[in-house]
């Protein structure tokens, strides 16, 4: 079943009649976005209100099963219901001008349209397509914007090359977020990210401050397929690793 | 007690100001869009500082445990900018549709000039049409000429003196304000504007009803604990607890409250109930000391 299908499913067991309708609706005239799509999107948490997502297990299963990596437990309503409707305008429209209409929103959007943008991006039509925008997300200070992209979202472990990766791995660290949250680490775990790791436990030791325990996850030998090269921060190298990844 | 403090340029102020607020027990604020101290060249910084208001900025409160909301607009000052404002008024509409946003405001006059009474009248207009409340700023040359046509503005244009909060009153302008059905502001300064003696006469004399302090700190000299220092003087001065709670709390919550918007759950917010342990060295705003851990009932 499509995703938007089973969003729909899940969110009528949630909304009132009128919200859920009015979703539909604005579902319905996504494909011809302009100044109406900003508005709906903006105004959504108003129209479909805003409360805890809690899935079942059935629903989890149900969206593992088609095919989603990560987890919706930091989603609320409002957050599954603008996905569900930048899902439909992606359906709806040429990647270029669903690319330009993202970024426009994105760049307009408050903290919380912003995360929904970035909890969007694993069930987009082309999510490679949206690269630039996940990896500016990563440079964020605010740090719900950077949990929505880093942590339970599987678009990073896809998408994301080497470098930019091991940033956000770090950064994760820095920010005091539970490494484990985020997505097929292993999968992409790496020398160089080891590497990266180690530097950072000796500058806090050095610094007498105290280093997460979860960096362990980090020192361990690289999982299987991953980039086993010295150097990894050559970006034909993890292209080419990247490609052979998905195959 | 908790206080709001409806109006304060939380981007001129450093986390120590955050800290400070948070310990003194303000809960509440409310950062109103207006001029940096020197003349902006471009609408994009506008529109990015509009962005700051409601994303970063807010985040940065959240951390302290403080909710933070904003209001737009392009200021009196810049309003006189030819180059930009058409440019600025055409971008608001994007932006007064955002959660955080409970007014338009600052408007108002500066120099009392025909372009800032041209841009003053269109916000009004916008206002109605986002239905929002307005903050209007009141000049603090020629003060009481300033408040006279801008209450006669409201007038012509048809706006409700209930959703206008007109603000930096003085002892000359708080008369007509309230006379005209207006919520009154008065921005608690160290060494101008207004001062807490001079505030606690004023509740004195005119009662509590629509009236709101705030320290309107920002990047001059201004003092961001102004709310929990004039409540203090008040007390002191024999202004009951019920009085003072409806200034700095009841009235900013009632009046901002007409947006729709003033959301003071405590779900879903960053921060908010926060334990700074997630969030410790490397963090955005922290550097290393000790985390502060405070949960929703301000244990």
């Amino acid at each position: 079943m499509p995703f938007v299908d089973l969003f729909l499913e899940i969110l009528a067991e949630r909304l009132e009649p009128i919200g859920e309708s009015w979703l539909r609706t604005k579902m319905r005239e996504a494909c011809h976005p302009a100044e109406a799509f900003h508005l709906a999107y903006e105004d959504l948490p108003r129209c479909v209100g805003r409360r805890p997502l809690a899935l079942s297990p059935f629903e989890t299963e149900r969206l593992a099963h088609a095919g989603f990596e990560g987890s919706m437990s930091c989603w609320c309503t409002d957050d599954m219901a603008r996905v569900a409707l930048l899902t439909s305008a992606a359906e709806g429209l040429r990647e270029a001008e669903f690319g330009s209409l993202l970024t426009r929103i994105y760049d307009r959007g408050d903290n919380r349209e912003r995360q929904a943008i970035l909890r969007s991006l694993p069930f987009l039509p082309t999510p490679e397509a949206h690269l630039g925008l996940a990896v500016l997300a990563c440079r964020t200070h605010v740090v719900p914007i950077f949990e929505a992209i880093a942590c339970e979202n599987g678009y990073p472990a896809r998408q994301f090359p080497d470098p930019a990766f091991n940033q956000m791995v770090l950064k994760t660290m820095f920010l005091g977020l539970r490494v484990p949250r985020i997505v097929r680490l292993k999968e992409r775990s790496t020398k160089e990210l080891a590497r990266m790791a180690r530097d950072f436990e000796e500058e806090r030791r050095a610094a007498h401050r105290p280093v997460p325990e979860d960096i362990e996850l980090l020192l361990e030998s690289p999982g299987p397929g991953a980039n086993t090269n010295e150097d990894s921060t050559d970006r034909k190298d993890a292209s080419a690793n990247l490609e052979e990844r998905r195959r | 007690m908790k206080f709001f403090d409806p109006h304060i340029h939380m981007t001129s102020r450093t986390t120590d100001d955050y800290q400070a607020m948070a310990e003194a027990g303000i809960t509440c604020v409310i950062e109103p869009a207006f001029w940096l101290g020197q003349p902006r060249t471009s609408a994009g910084s506008f529109e990015d500082y509009f962005r700051s208001l409601i994303g970063w900025e807010r985040f940065r409160a959240s951390q302290f445990g403080i909710r933070h909301f904003c209001t737009l607009a392009l200021n009196p000052k810049e309003a006189n900018d030819p180059r930009l404002a058409d440019e600025v008024i055409d971008i608001l509409p994007r932006y007064l549709g955002k959660d955080g946003v409970v007014a338009v405001g600052e408007i108002g006059f500066d120099d009392m000039t025909p372009e800032e009474h041209n841009y003053f009248a269109q916000q009004l207009v916008l206002a109605q049409r986002f239905d929002l409340p307005v903050l209007v700023h009141t000049p603090h040359r020629d003060k009481k000429r300033g408040t006279e046509r801008s209450l006669a503005l409201l007038r012509e244009v048809g706006f409700p003196a209930g959703r206008t909060l007109i603000d930096h009153n003085t002892e000359q302008t708080l008369s007509s304000v309230l006379d005209a059905g207006c919520w009154a502001g008065h921005s608690i300064y160290p060494n101008t504007k207004m001062d807490e003696h001079r505030m606690v006469a004023l509740v004195k004399k005119y009662g509590p009803e629509r009236i709101l302090i705030n320290s309107a700190a920002d990047w001059g000299v201004s003092d961001p604990l102004k709310v929990p220092k004039t409540a203090a003087q008040m007390r002191e001065a024999g202004i009951s607890d019920a009085d003072i709670t409806k200034i700095v709390w009841e009235n900013p919550v009632a009046f901002f409250s007409q947006s729709g918007r003033l959301d003071l759950s405590n779900e879903d917010v960053p921060g908010i109930g926060v334990d700074q342990r997630e969030l410790f060295e490397g963090n955005s705003v922290l550097r290393g000391q000790e985390p502060v851990v405070r949960n929703r009932d301000g244990v």
